[in-house]
């Protein structure tokens, strides 16, 4: 069923590098933001996802530790990094897939043209998403889309997506700025 | 008939008259035990404010909405109201942030109700502000609208701190 076609096709994901250009609307419709990046993932649990508009951002994640880099603001928040996709969406191409359908209800919401569409609904109480949705073509990931309790919409589009290429384990640590305000919530 | 003003052409002669705004932009708080930053999308109008915020990868959002007698704060969970919207944002960052006064200091104006100590540079613009007990530094001013508007808001007071960044000014009727 839709449960283990999502978790196999995870599975084939060990690494992905690609373009995102994200999209965020309010739940009346309107354009909130919208930001440009490189993401990289890497199994287990690495991720590195780099804004670089109209802000630049950086959220870096070894596995243990997240760090989010504000570079204008010149503020990391360090943090243990949760083995909850819930909390951190980044972590559904990196975290374990068996861990992804014990927390989701997974549903294929939609088939069309090669692509397939995923619904995944939190099981747990309070998550800080209510709703994702994850496309593939084929065995590529092409998108995600997230709803949050207040009715916030998140687009994701990947482009330029190279699937299972050995990336440097480098892109995966952070090393906080000279001077850089660290609020560490470790 | 004459369709109004599109909102590129409104020009004003001094920030006051600008009274009406989406701000786009982000901010980032401290307070000695704990800190953060989010997007912040800013909706003044005639009958009250609303001040959108949202975490680094767009979610995890929670809705600040006050006029003159009530505030609310809404994360899509649960809702907090309260009679001024400075008690919520000290709920959701740990730092009473005066809004009624944000809603001056983002212009680069001293709050009028109360007493301050400004500091202009040559050109007539607020660089620094005592009010409040908050010590407010203003920089990259930037033309908006027929004025110079600063871009950045840095305040502090003991430990806390709060930096109000804007990304785009859009003055609204």
């Amino acid at each position: 069923g839709a449960t283990e076609d999502l978790v196999s096709r995870l599975a084939g994901v060990r690494s992905m590098s690609c373009d995102f250009e994200q999209l965020v609307l309010d739940r009346g419709g309107s354009r909130l933001q919208e930001a440009k990046g490189e993401m990289q993932v890497s199994r287990p649990r690495q991720f590195r996802w780099h804004a670089d508009s109209p802000y630049e951002q950086l959220v870096v994640s070894n596995g243990d530790v997240v760090w989010i880099y504000d570079v204008d603001l010149d503020q990391v928040i360090e943090r243990a990094l949760g083995d909850q996709v819930g909390n951190t969406p980044a972590l559904l191409f990196s975290g374990n897939p068996e861990e992804v359908a014990n927390e989701f209800t997974i549903e294929e919401a939609d088939r069309h043209r090669g692509r397939v569409t995923y619904r995944l609904r939190p099981k747990g109480e309070e998550p800080l998403f209510s709703l994702l949705e994850v496309t593939f073509e084929g065995d590529t990931p092409r998108g995600m889309r997230l709803e949050d309790a207040l009715g916030q919409q998140t687009t994701i589009d990947f482009s330029n997506v190279r699937l299972n290429t050995a990336l440097d384990s480098s892109l995966f640590e952070f090393e906080p700025p000279e001077g850089a305000d660290v609020v560490s919530e470790l | 008939c004459q369709s109004r003003a599109p909102l590129t052409d409104i020009t004003f002669d001094h920030p006051e008259e600008l009274r009406h705004w989406d701000i786009s932009g982000r901010l980032g708080y401290r307070t000695a035990a704990d800190g953060g930053n989010a997007n912040m999308e800013w909706r003044q109008r005639r009958d009250g404010g609303q001040i959108h915020f949202s975490g680094p990868m767009g979610f995890g959002s929670a809705e600040l909405h006050w006029n003159d007698h009530r505030a609310t704060l809404d994360n899509g969970r649960e809702q907090r109201t309260a009679g001024s919207p400075a008690e919520l944002a000290w709920y959701l960052t740990g730092l009473l942030i005066p809004v009624e006064a944000l809603y001056y200091w983002v212009r680069g104006m001293p709050w009028p109700l109360a007493h301050g100590t400004p500091t202009y540079d040559e050109t007539g613009q607020l660089v620094a502000l005592e009010q409040l007990g908050w010590s407010l530094r203003f920089d990259r001013y930037q033309p908006v609208a027929g004025l110079t508007l600063p871009h950045r808001v840095r305040a502090s007071h003991a430990d806390d701190r709060f930096t109000l960044l804007v990304q785009r000014w859009v003055p609204q009727p």
